[in-house]
């Protein structure tokens, strides 16, 4: 349908007003009371003690997640496009549903699990290892809020290049191993890296499952979005927070530019 | 990005894909090939564990949890007038954030679709933004606009708007990922079929363009929802947490951890799940149903 | 009466209409042929209103409606991929035109049932389009068309997604439909057949240009030039003349080839070839030759002459035409 050029203008005035004042607006504000007294005042204040620890433990979450998921999410992947899977369509409603919990939810379920008092408590008191409280409970809190995100991007790649690459190589004398590495790897790895960018951002910016299952010391427990909470709340420290979030948002920012880039890339692969 | 990141509501009900083999179909080559049979035993043996320690197991240990009191401490703990409270107040925020996200959503894919203007790619990848953004970010860049000190005058702190603000936030993108792909792929000779039949804009877009963009409107405005009920990092600084006024119920249950009532805080929790799955459920079979319709009549 | 006039239309450095003009009288059935990017469809489009022009005028029975929108101009518009309402069944696709028009349910329903006898939908009016297959789908479409009563019918590449059988089975249903409703019809194709099965008048352009206007035994039988020859029916090219392949004659005897040639005026002379195949094709036969200029070319014999003459692979024979296709009467300029 083609609308007059008044109809065109209204509608889209409407959508950037709201798109200004909903996204661009309290962005740009942030930005401002960030860098208003200075680059420096914030280089000062994310290179406190606190704050690189915080950025430093945020960063070792990933690095133990996104492994993990790569390794049991491309497995998850194969097994639902190519192999017999019994109840297939429970499994797939699993995969998906850590989309579907609250982030709260998901830290009470853990500590009803590995707490203290909770089915698993014994590892606790028997190997003194802390779950809850401790770095695995912030890293399995991770890893449940971003599971789904691998399985979800590799899976429909899978189904797109279908069996018959991979048929074409095994009658070619290649053995299951050659075939998944130079066939399977290649053909996924956009949507690999798609999902593991995801599975980044969103561990980096993991904020309600981790603050449940962290002690929240400063320096010790605290990740980067725990850090930003705890010196508005606690500290009263407007400014440091404002600081630490610009960074958080930053790195969201350099996510965002790669997955825009990564999606052309997967779109035209 | 598009809508990857959105929970998948039609994967369950999702056919067979043609290429698994049928029961009681002869082995292929690689079923009978002992190694690769072990292999994927083993595989499979792995994902199940994997997915039932990560997934499965806590969130049944929660539901066990929430009846330790029996039936009536559950029940006591759901009924509780603080919870049904923080309950009322989350499912009405998350209404009206669901509607709003409907009209603006729609509007917004609508223009970024069909109009074309400068900078129309940046203001496209913008979308994706809140996605992007940690949630406690989302809380702390709204507060910096509608808090106690806003540059604006436009004081939200703890307040009902503050809830809709900082949802609508999260949410945008679901409406817009949503509808945008469907109004790309529209057929446009529908609507200049409607036109040469004599049919106003406003009715070519409420009789044709709307029926067709519904489904992908409603799957859209139900996930932002199901998203916008459980959200806890986005509205935790700015939504002050004032019981029976601003309090959701994920700020609800955090506070019954905190003062150690765990049984209640599961009890709430399991409720809390049952109203996304609920959602969820209904939008999926609602899909499902959509999708047969669509299949039986081609 | 539909006229347009001088109409221009670019789309960035692509000249889509490069002033064409035309009239298309009332009650005729004319079609718009020409390759894909000669602006066909384009001036259908803009016929409708559904683009609009650079510069030029059209009008409708005598109205100018340049710029008046497709809402208005009491237009019927069918698409080559249907463009049906998915979501309304068989009978509210028929009766939307009229519904957002507010007339009476009654009468809604009576034409609508009466249409769908008329294309042959009886009985199909709770049937969703994706339930049709793709000619029911189409004649949906133009019953659709129809109900609103338009002035003119305009159809853009209405068969081109259907099969050939379906293809040809549908357009002599709209020439008997033209012939009972007789509503001015305006049909764009590619495809030279289904111009000369179908229409009265046909139009063939090329580049953005009208290259010839007239009734299809004209067109075919003298054509202005070597476009419109060649797009309308096969064409050899002897002794570098354009000829139909029916109008060539073989003839062994050489003697009898140039005797019989200098009784046509203006032929193309005789041209010896070697035959290289001779394939049957039920009741014709096509010789495959190469002249001795080492051009190749098809004749079209007929299975008397054939077995009479008893080509072979590998003989020589001489042709000639009957008729030089280019020595027009209409344009003796063009004959070379």
């Amino acid at each position: 349908m083609r609308t007059s050029r008044g109809t065109t203008l209204a509608l889209r005035s409407v959508a950037l007003v709201y798109l200004v004042g909903l996204l661009a607006v309290p962005i740009g504000v942030i930005l401002w009371r960030t860098f208003e007294p200075g680059v420096g005042a914030f280089v000062a204040s994310v290179q406190t003690p606190a704050a690189i620890s915080a950025l430093n433990l945020s960063l070792l979450i990933v690095a133990i997640v996104v492994p993990l998921n790569v390794l049991f999410g491309v497995v998850t992947a194969i097994a639902l496009a190519r192999w017999k899977v019994p109840f297939r369509g429970v499994v797939q409603a699993v995969v998906d549903l850590p989309f579907a919990v609250s982030p709260i939810v998901v830290g009470v379920s853990l500590i009803m699990l590995w707490g203290v008092t909770g089915w698993f408590g014994g590892l606790e008191s028997a190997t003194g290892v802390k779950v809850i409280f401790g770095l695995p409970g912030m890293v399995i809190a991770t890893i449940f809020v971003t599971l789904p995100f691998v399985v979800r991007e590799v899976e429909p790649v899978l189904h797109e290049i279908g069996t018959e690459q991979e048929q074409a190589a095994s009658t070619l004398g290649a053995s299951g191993w050659q075939t998944f590495w130079r066939i399977t790897v290649p053909a996924i790895r956009w949507g690999l890296t798609y999902g593991v960018v995801l599975t980044v951002a969103r561990a980096l910016g993991e904020f309600g499952a981790v603050i449940m299952v962290s002690s929240g010391f400063p320096g010790v427990s605290q990740t980067l979005t725990l850090l930003v909470h705890s010196r508005y709340i606690d500290d009263h420290n407007t400014y440091g927070a404002y600081a630490a979030a610009t960074l958080l948002m930053g790195l969201a920012l350099v996510t965002l530019l790669g997955m825009t880039l990564l999606d052309r890339k997967r779109s035209t692969r | 990005m598009t809508a990857t990141t959105l929970p998948r509501g039609d994967s369950a009900t999702e056919p067979d894909p043609p290429h698994d083999e049928p029961a009681g179909a002869p082995p292929t080559r690689e079923g009978r090939r002992p190694a690769a049979t072990a292999g994927r035993a083993l595989g499979l043996g792995v994902v199940g564990l994997w997915l039932s320690v990560i997934v499965l197991l806590p969130l049944a240990a929660l539901t066990v949890r929430s009846f330790d009191e029996g039936v009536g401490g559950f029940w006591d703990a759901v009924t509780a007038p603080v919870a049904l409270a923080a309950l009322g107040v989350t499912l009405g925020v998350s209404a009206v954030v669901a509607l709003l996200n409907a009209v603006m959503g729609t509007l917004v894919a609508w223009v970024l679709v069909r109009d074309d203007f400068p900078g129309q790619r940046v203001v496209n990848a913008l979308i994706d933004l809140p996605f992007a953004l940690p949630t406690i970010v989302a809380s702390i860049v709204l507060l910096s606009l509608y808090g106690p000190n806003s540059p604006v005058g436009i004081h939200l702190n703890a307040t009902r708007w503050a809830l809709v603000v900082a949802l609508t936030f999260v949410t945008l993108p679901f409406v817009v990922r949503s509808v945008q792909p469907v109004l790309i792929e529209l057929d446009r000779e529908v609507e200049e079929a409607a036109a040469s039949l004599g049919a106003s804009n406003l009715t070519t877009f409420r009789r044709v363009v709307l029926p067709t963009l519904a489904p992908a409107v409603i799957s859209g405005t139900g996930l932002a929802f199901a998203r916008a009920v459980g959200e806890y990092g986005s509205v935790v600084l700015i939504g002050g947490n004032i019981p029976r006024e601003t309090q959701v119920v994920s700020q609800y249950i955090q506070q019954q951890i905190e003062i150690d009532r765990p049984a209640n805080a599961a009890a709430v929790s399991v409720a809390l799940l049952a109203v996304s799955f609920l959602t969820l459920f209904v939008l999926r079979v609602w899909a499902g149903r959509n999708q047969r319709k669509e299949a039986r009549s081609s | 009466m539909i006229s347009v006039t001088d109409a221009r239309k670019t789309y960035g450095d692509f000249v889509a209409l490069d002033g064409v003009s035309i009239d298309i009288p009332s009650g005729s059935l004319t079609a718009l042929l020409g390759p894909s990017g000669s602006g066909k469809s384009t001036l259908l489009r803009s016929i409708a209103g559904l683009e609009g022009l650079d510069g030029g005028v059209v009008s409708i029975a005598g109205v100018d409606v340049t710029h008046q929108p497709p809402q208005k101009r009491g237009i019927g518009f069918v698409f080559q991929h249907y463009a049906a309402f998915k979501h309304m069944t068989v009978r509210d696709n028929v009766a939307f035109g009229l519904t957002i028009r507010k007339r009476p349910k009654a009468e809604v329903r009576k034409k609508v049932d009466d249409l769908l006898e008329i294309v042959g939908l009886d009985g199909f009016q709770h049937r969703y389009p994706s339930q049709l297959s793709g000619g029911q789908r189409q004649r949906m479409a133009l019953a659709r068309a129809l109900a609103v009563d338009p002035q003119v019918l305009l159809l853009d590449e209405p068969f081109g997604a259907l099969d050939a059988k379906v293809r040809a089975d549908l357009r002599r249903w709209l020439r008997r439909l033209h012939d009972e409703v007789h509503v001015t019809t305006v049909l764009v194709t590619h495809d030279q057949e289904e111009a000369l099965d179908v229409a009265d008048r046909i139009a063939v352009l090329n580049q953005g240009r009208i290259e010839q206007v007239g009734d299809p035994v004209s067109l075919y039988e003298k054509p202005a030039n070597d476009f419109v020859m060649s797009f309308l029916g096969s064409v050899a090219r002897l002794g570098g003349q354009l000829v139909r392949p029916h109008d060539i004659v073989l003839e062994r005897d050489r003697a009898a080839a140039f005797e019989a040639d200098a009784r046509t005026p203006g032929s193309p002379g005789v041209v010896t070839a070697t035959v290289e195949r001779v394939v049957r094709l039920g009741f014709e036969v096509r010789v495959e030759l190469r002249a001795d200029s080492g051009e190749r070319f098809a004749a079209q014999v007929t299975r008397a002459e054939a077995d009479r003459q008893q080509f072979g692979p590998g003989e020589t024979v001489h042709a000639r035409a009957t008729r030089p296709a280019d020595a027009t009467e209409v344009d003796p300029a063009l004959a070379i």
